[in-house]
């Protein structure tokens, strides 16, 4: 499982990072989902993108981190001792560190939602139906790109997100 | 009239002995019927064998030629090639709701005749080694469907107690409480449409079998386009792990090339440890070892090894460029301005060890021309090449560039 994002259609409303935000309900300075504006007409969605390979998960010395059979990286919260190396590994910035709790949070891509049947609440919130989830095993479209200027290397962890890129707008003049 | 049943002694004898192991109940047919007796599975491989003769030892089955049918077709004389000798006897079928799970041979030196006796002795053996093996087949199914889903837990950290990590894999006959690491072979530009999923499953039986043949447990999982390994340390293995790991790498690495020359085949090892709750470090481990060693061309790179791209290929990509820059910027720019390869010259000297001989020999250019060459080189980045750290500076910089950071 992971997320697929359209350029071409996220407007930057932001109302992926305000819908994760209501539902996960994280403190003030922690937004799992963040919208980054990277040129005039260039948006980009970013939470954790559950990696193939995540370092976050490797780096972890109390063995917080695990992956789900679908794809999830999760934290336990209850084994995190806030030594962060995980915040400082993640290429993406995914992992957060709480300072009043001492804990690292990040996004978990709504799984209680999703074994409800439901979609992440970000997708669902998503205006123009930019962000979506997809099943990266049987996805296949042409027009996909594995990044996207502005997104992080994504060479060695292999996050689970694919991309529409921005498609070259034509201009018709009519006389 | 009342009329009392009487059990034959052999039925007797054999039902006892089928509450034993396979070896025991082939030796306890020999010795009722006198004769070797040879078990094999459907595919014609050796399962067991109780021989007479302490010298007689079969390592496999080379060939089986049906040679005559008996009156009764369940029975057949046969001619086994074994690596050692060449047997001969009386053989059947040994199956199980008409599937056949193996052969049962009662083999001599004279073999003509079966007489009544054996023929009977090895009708109820092969019916009792059936359900014997049938049972091995159920449980070896039921196995199966565990060892996936335990191996992805262990692989992804999802199993958080040593006890139950260690209790869960011996259904399988795995030791985790030794030192073990992960390999992980991947196929290049995997299309899960395309027939790559055979190739995968190409990959995962010669991993599997290269193990074997060297008499380790074979603890792998295929996902994605990757075959994931786990090799454990036998206390009866000489060599270490990591040589052994290094080893099987190069086997499959080299099979599967010669198998399949035009695709693309690669693998990392990650580092040994001694908590099996730490598999999913060493695996995560060779992964990144995977990756680098794809970009530097390290045909078996292993994770501990790797050194300075470690640290490099983590570090954020415009401070690396940066670096890069600072460093070798000056010369770069020299060498587009006046159509110069002062680059090529300086990166061949940091790969030889900073070594003047071997670099004018790999570049074939005489040691004052080199010379010469470094001079300027040096000129040009105004500071001098015999300096330990400007040295360091250099490597890591052409380190930078070999990763694709450039």
């Amino acid at each position: 499982m992971g997320f697929c994002f359209n350029a071409d259609d996220c407007i930057g409303c932001r109302a992926c990072e305000i819908a994760c935000k209501n539902e996960n309900q994280t403190p003030s300075g922690i937004n799992w989902r963040k919208v980054k504006k990277i040129s005039s007409e260039l948006f980009l969605s970013i939470s954790c993108n559950h990696c193939e390979n995540p370092e976050c998960f490797r780096v972890c010395p109390q063995r917080a981190f695990t992956k789900r059979r679908d794809g999830i990286v999760e934290i336990e919260q209850s084994l995190c001792d806030g030594c962060q190396l995980c915040v400082t590994s993640c290429p993406y910035n995914a992992p957060q560190f709480d300072p009043e709790t001492h804990k690292v949070s990040k996004c978990q891509m709504c799984y209680p939602r999703q074994d409800a049947g439901l979609l992440p609440t970000c997708v669902e919130a998503c205006t123009t139906n930019a962000l979506s989830i997809v099943n990266l095993d049987k996805f296949n479209n042409p027009d996909i790109v594995s990044s996207l200027p502005g997104f992080p290397d994504i060479q060695i962890t292999r996050p689970s997100i694919v991309f529409f890129p921005q498609k070259i707008r034509k201009r018709y003049f009519l006389f | 009239m009342e009329q009392s049943a009487c059990i034959p002694e052999i039925a007797t004898e054999l039902t006892k002995a089928s509450h034993q192991n396979l070896t025991y109940f082939i030796q306890k047919v020999s010795d009722l019927s006198g004769k070797d007796v040879i078990l094999t599975n459907n595919h014609n491989q050796l399962i067991t064998s109780a021989l007479k003769d302490p010298n007689h030892i079969i390592g496999s089955i080379m060939a089986i030629q049906q040679l005559e049918q008996h009156k009764d077709p369940s029975f057949s004389l046969y001619e086994l090639i074994t690596d050692s000798y060449v047997y001969r006897g009386w053989g059947t079928v040994v199956a199980y709701d008409n599937k056949i799970l193996g052969y049962l041979y009662l083999v001599d030196s004279e073999v003509a005749k079966l007489e009544v006796q054996n023929q009977t002795l090895m009708s109820l053996a092969s019916l009792l080694i059936a359900s014997k093996l049938q049972m091995k087949l159920e449980i070896r199914q039921e196995k199966l469907k565990f060892k996936e889903p335990f191996l992805f837990d262990l692989l992804y950290g999802n199993l958080k107690q040593k006890d139950d990590i260690l209790e869960h894999a011996k259904v399988w006959n795995w030791d985790f409480s030794l030192q073990q690491s992960v390999l992980v072979f991947t196929l290049k530009d995997f299309n899960h449409y395309a027939t790559d999923k055979k190739l995968l499953n190409k990959l995962l039986y010669i991993v599997e079998r290269t193990v074997v043949e060297r008499r380790w447990e074979p603890i792998a999982m295929k996902r994605g386009n990757q075959v994931s390994l786990i090799l454990t340390t036998k206390k009866e293995e000489q060599k270490s792990l990591k040589d052994c790991s290094r080893k099987i790498a190069e086997i499959v690495l080299k099979e599967m090339h010669r198998q399949e020359p035009e695709r693309f085949f690669s693998c990392g090892i990650g580092k040994t440890y001694n908590d099996p709750r730490d598999l999913f470090r060493s695996f995560q481990e060779a992964k990144v070892a995977l990756e680098i060693g794809e970009l530097l061309d390290i045909q078996v790179p292993y994770f501990e090894e790797l050194g300075l791209e470690r640290i490099l290929y983590k570090h954020d990509t415009q401070d690396l460029k940066e670096y890069y820059e600072t460093i070798l910027g000056k010369m770069i720019n020299y060498d587009s301005i006046h159509n110069t390869d002062f680059a090529e010259t300086l990166e061949a000297y940091a790969n030889n060890q900073f070594d003047m001989i071997t670099t004018a020999q790999a570049l074939f250019l005489h040691k004052n021309t080199l010379r010469y060459r470094l001079k300027k080189i040096e000129d040009i980045l105004e500071y001098k090449l015999d300096d330990i750290n400007n040295r360091l500076n250099v490597t890591a910089a052409f380190k930078i560039k070999k990763m694709r950071k450039i």
